[in-house]
């Protein structure tokens, strides 16, 4: 526990060290802010500005964490630290979760904080009937995008175009993922892919907390993000084995 | 070497340059593709806030703000890159001035974004259920020109000051974000601050010619605006890479600090 909470606090100082994530937290939630409330701002009622204040919250913590908490394997092994992070006598799990750990809640502290300025700038009023069941959804939020993070750092670690995929798997996401874009809007089959993705149960549970709380979509949100982990840690395994027997990471 | 030669080997270097980073399938796949669907996440935006009218408004608008991700984001990697390989002061010591030098560079990637621009409008007026708005669209390309040209001045403004620096992500990140909200792209901007700052930006009087020469309007006064604002950033970005350059001699920082 001690080695996790350490790699959480590393990981913390070395985002604050990189203006990159204010890209991903204060710019992007500031751009998809403005661009889903002032067009309607004098007729954007209180529900309606909690679903677009948590799904710019989920769709901005997602480019974030692809950049940020998804981007730390690759990073370490662009600084050459990869070797020394995942050979110490923690094991490599453990520094990995620790690390997504840290960047995940800065990711989500800086959108939040973006968020609660822009709302409060532009005169915006939420509704949230269940504050409590409210904050419990942003710490599953927690946990559920450690899980995400996790899967994707360690699959696209597996690929010499790590860099090109992240910028794929960005935008489709934001489109499928029920966040920003209603699934009501989408097609039929485009909501049914999106549905395998843990932000759209998310964004359903945080916006029931405007009336009446749906457990059912945190459960399913936490479903889909145990098999997120399981997913990671394999790939982790595979990426050790790559790097640790076969010496071959260098190449992937 | 001539002017002109020097110039011929930037536009080569850039050419050179997309093809290593960007092979065909990856371009396609990396760059292309997640163009094309965050123009389509805008053109829902635009539906979600305007309905269907708010959805032609925010397809007519994606096709130009299609320009932003290759020539104000993608462009600010040529000084960047020249930078961390230590290249920059050899270019500087060339007899053609550097930020010429970088917007021969950056014509492979303001050919790219317009393919990416015809790309997005075939795409978008298909998936949106658009499809009499293609032809209108992609028969007026050519009016983007203007577009792009400013907004390759502004990525490379932009990135000048914070080359060789820790801020280099934010400022294209942050440049991009804010034509985006201000450009009239996705939502008819009515706050007149935002206006203001929106008709200093690329993007702004190319949305607004483009989407008048769709109604039959007279839209040669906003193209021309256009230009106009590309000549300011072409001027500021010859001073700001002239000073870039005083201070990078003068105190081995910034674009020299490689």
């Amino acid at each position: 526990m001690h080695a996790l909470f350490a790699s959480a606090r590393n990981q913390v100082a070395i985002v604050l060290t990189r203006a990159t994530n204010l890209a991903t937290g204060v710019v992007v939630p500031l751009m998809l802010m403005s661009l889903l409330t002032l067009p309607r701002l004098h007729h954007l009622d209180p529900t309606t500005a909690t679903a677009v204040f948590t799904g710019v919250l989920l769709a901005s913590f997602w480019g974030a964490s692809l950049w940020s908490g998804a981007g730390i394997l690759r990073r370490e092994r662009d600084m050459g630290t990869l070797a020394p992070s995942v050979t110490g006598r923690p094991s490599a799990l453990t520094m990995l979760l620790g690390k997504t750990l840290g960047g995940v809640v800065f990711d989500i502290g800086l959108i939040v904080v973006t968020n609660v300025l822009f709302v409060l700038a532009a005169g915006i009023r939420l509704r949230i009937a269940h504050p409590f069941v409210f904050m419990l959804g942003v710490i599953v939020v927690v946990v559920c995008g450690v899980a995400s993070s996790l899967m994707i750092g360690a699959l696209l670690i597996l690929s010499r175009y790590a860099f090109q995929l992240t910028t794929a798997l960005g935008t489709p996401v934001m489109l499928l993922g029920g966040t920003i874009i209603p699934h009501d809007v989408l097609p039929p089959w485009a909501a049914a892919i999106g549905n395998v993705i843990n932000l759209a149960w998310l964004q359903r549970f945080m916006v029931s907390t405007a009336t009446t709380p749906d457990w059912s979509a945190l459960l399913i949100a936490l479903g889909l993000s145990a098999a997120y982990a399981a997913v990671g840690i394999v790939a982790v395994r595979v990426m050790l084995r790559w790097a640790r027997k076969e010496g071959t990471l260098e190449l992937a | 070497m001539s002017w002109h030669e020097i110039l011929r080997a930037n536009a080569r270097l850039g050419w050179a340059m997309l093809r290593a980073d960007w092979p065909p399938l990856v371009w396609l796949v990396g760059a292309l593709l997640p163009e094309v669907v965050r123009m389509l996440v805008f053109v829902a935006i635009g539906s979600i806030t305007g309905g269907s009218e708010g959805a032609r408004y925010a397809l007519i608008g994606c096709v130009v703000l299609s320009v932003a991700g290759t020539c104000v984001s993608a462009v600010t990697d040529i000084p960047a890159i020249d930078v961390a390989l230590g290249t920059y002061r050899t270019i500087a010591a060339a007899g053609v001035p550097v930020f010429v030098q970088y917007v021969a560079r950056a014509l492979a990637l303001a050919a790219a974004a317009l393919v990416v621009s015809v790309c997005v409008a075939i795409t978008l007026g298909l998936v949106t259920g658009q499809p009499a708005m293609i032809w209108p669209l992609v028969s007026r390309v050519w009016m983007l020109l203007p577009a792009v040209a400013a907004a390759t001045m502004l990525g490379l403004v932009v990135i000048a000051p914070a080359i060789g620096s820790n801020w280099e992500g934010i400022t294209y990140n942050a440049a991009t974000a804010l034509v985006t909200v201000v450009s009239g792209a996705v939502f008819a901007v009515t706050v007149p601050t935002l206006q203001a700052v929106g008709d200093v930006l690329p993007l702004t009087h190319a949305i607004r010619a483009l989407r008048e020469s769709l109604t039959g309007e007279p839209w040669m006064g906003e193209w021309m605006l256009e230009f106009a604002v590309a000549t300011g950033w072409c001027i500021i970005g010859a001073f700001v890479y002239r000073a870039q350059t005083a201070r990078g001699r003068r105190t081995g920082r910034g674009a020299y600090a490689a």
